[in-house]
């Protein structure tokens, strides 16, 4: 029972006025880095990214977190980023449950969660280039909705 | 006894402020219109602690592309943090049609970050005397 106050008053606190029926937050950008077994792979695997999503209690029948299919924001000029592949693989958790594929996919991804959580999103992208890649910096793009 | 970690590792979460957000209410919305343009009230808010500029657009209700004949007043905001202000949404049912739904994404503008992180919501407008 305490653990119920106790998680009520966290709720509580963290719902913003009555305006916040879902908030989405980036806390770590996530870094991506060449893959150190295979030069035609760039990967999050240590530098993932992480959101926090905060639903509240007027979400009556729940959240839905839709991941879109990742896709290559920036990129050295000369870079045939269309035979790129950009995938990745996600981590949910929030008290009382969870929701993860951990195989990399470049499609659109989404889950649902329940009334009132706080939603711990974990990113992890992948980047195939056939063709290896040149020197410069690259980064993917996620859009997280929640609705 | 599980929650107790998972507990502990929300309140941390919680407590590190994200660097950008927004939130969006209501996320649902319904109602009549006894014409053919529909309009509703939404709150846009910054519920943390950096000044926030937001794109606010109205998009079909997949939230994959923007809706035709539908228009918010006030489409770009600068929020101060924790602050909130309402918009409005108008659009237009085609007359032919008992009901249209939009869907509005809420979005920081120029965030450089590898996720863009939205929040979306849906609204219906149901035009009157159209049997049903």
């Amino acid at each position: 029972m305490q653990l119920r106050c106790g998680l009520a008053a966290l709720l509580a606190t963290l719902a913003t006025p009555a305006v916040a029926d879902c908030s989405v937050g980036v806390s770590t950008p996530g870094v991506m880095n060449l893959s150190a077994s295979d030069a035609h792979v760039l990967t999050s695997a240590e530098g993932t990214a992480s959101l926090l999503i905060v639903t509240n209690l007027s979400g009556l029948f729940g959240t839905t977190v839709t991941i879109s299919n990742p896709r290559l924001d920036t990129y050295p000029g000369g870079f045939a980023a269309g035979s790129a592949t950009v995938e990745e693989t996600y981590s949910a958790t929030w008290v009382l449950g969870s929701s993860s594929n951990s195989t990399f996919s470049s499609s659109p991804r989404s889950f649902g969660v329940p009334v009132a959580a706080i939603v711990t999103l974990v990113l992890n992208n992948r980047v195939t280039s056939p063709g290896g890649f040149k020197q410069g910096g690259y980064s993917t793009k996620t859009t997280i909705s929640c609705s | 006894m599980q929650l107790i970690p998972l507990l502990a590792t929300a309140c941390v979460l919680a407590l590190a402020a994200p660097a950008a957000a927004q939130s969006l209410s209501p996320m649902h919305n319904a109602g009549p219109t006894p014409s053919d343009i529909k309009g509703f009230r939404l709150a846009i808010g910054n519920p943390y602690r950096t000044v926030m500029t937001f794109i606010v657009l109205p998009m079909d209700p997949k939230f994959r592309v923007l809706a035709a004949d539908a228009a918010i007043n006030f489409p770009e905001i600068t929020l101060a943090p924790g602050s909130s202000r309402q918009v409005i949404l108008t659009f237009r049912i085609d007359p032919a049609r008992k009901e249209r739904t939009i869907g509005v994404c809420v979005q920081p503008k120029n965030l450089a970050s590898t996720v863009l992180p939205r929040v979306c919501g849906t609204y219906t407008g149901r035009r009157l005397g159209t049997g049903g």
